[in-house]
């Protein structure tokens, strides 16, 4: 390999979260690799920045109301008959006329 | 009979319990952490369901569901709290987001060095992250929860959000910039790392 692929720390560390969010893809995603290899300074970083972004993910949670679902569905369920009702209402109107 | 109604549903629209309902949590949660409480939260879950099934004829089979979903719910919050600001954010450029990027990694390199042994992380429990990202402004609250916590890319940030992706990088790594020093300060206030430099 060429050192044309070579990037700096600064670059690195500038594309640092976009490789670790999985966003970076070819040239781009090997030259951070690359780096990452062969730098025992910015390694420690990446691996730092990517247990934050871990921990963050890990220690969040939220509990989602039980019957949420059960009232969600009973509220599309009561457009259904809304909708139907007033398709209904339209046709008898059409009749009348 | 309807075709919902065949796939078991009891639903009007063909593919809606099946494509949209199983992202109900995700949505719950997305609007927790935009409106701050369970209450609001609840209304404003049930409400992107409502418009979501009425609108389901614009949903493009084979996108992305859940983003589809979260921008119905982002649109709703503002509208319910009627943002005037939607519009405000303007193109990120590269430079910008670099210097975003690299002022994230040197806040969480600051932490590094003040707890090598990684206490940090082993320290916190749930109540206290979900508090310092409920503080976060609107905007890199918005950017962090859809990355860090739902998993989207920087794209379908960029579609939930309607702004351009270099904006969604700046915000995001703000945010976690933001985040991390909200973090570093309640733990070296609270003892669970040494802080300050020495």
């Amino acid at each position: 390999m060429s050192d044309q692929s070579a990037i700096t720390c600064r670059e690195a560390v500038e594309q640092l979260w976009a490789y670790i969010d999985g966003e970076l893809e070819g040239a781009d995603e090997r030259s951070v690799e690359a780096h990452l290899a062969a730098c025992r300074g910015c390694y420690p970083h990446y691996d730092f920045q990517r247990a934050f972004r871990e921990f963050v993910r890990r220690h969040t949670s939220q509990t989602v109301p039980a019957d949420l679902r059960k009232r969600v569905f009973l509220r599309l369920l009561a457009e259904d008959r809304r909708e139907h009702d007033g398709e209904v209402d339209a046709m008898e109107r059409s009749f009348d006329e | 009979m309807t075709e919902g109604a065949q796939a078991g549903s009891g639903l009007g629209r063909s593919g809606f319990e099946e494509e949209a309902l199983p992202w109900l949590d995700a949505v719950y949660r997305f609007s927790l952490r935009l409106t701050g409480n369970e209450a609001e939260a609840d209304d404003l879950a049930q409400e992107t369901f409502l418009r979501a099934y009425r609108h389901w004829s614009t949903y493009t089979r084979g996108t992305s569901c859940r983003s589809w979903l979260f921008t119905i719910c982002r649109n709703a919050f503002l509208r319910g709290r009627e943002r005037r600001d939607r519009r405000m954010e303007s193109f990120e450029s590269e430079l910008e987001v670099a210097v975003e990027a690299i002022a994230s990694a040197k806040v969480l390199a600051e932490i590094q060095s003040e707890d090598p042994e990684r206490s940090f992380f082993d320290s916190f429990i749930d109540s206290e992250i979900d508090a310092a990202i409920t503080r976060l402004p609107d905007e890199f609250r918005q950017a962090v929860v859809l990355s860090d916590l739902e998993g989207l890319g920087y794209n379908e940030i960029a579609e939930v959000m309607d702004i351009p992706v270099g904006t969604v990088k700046s915000r995001l790594y703000r945010g976690r910039r933001l985040l991390a020093t909200a973090l570093r300060e309640y733990a070296t206030e609270m003892g669970y790392i040494r802080g300050g430099t020495e």
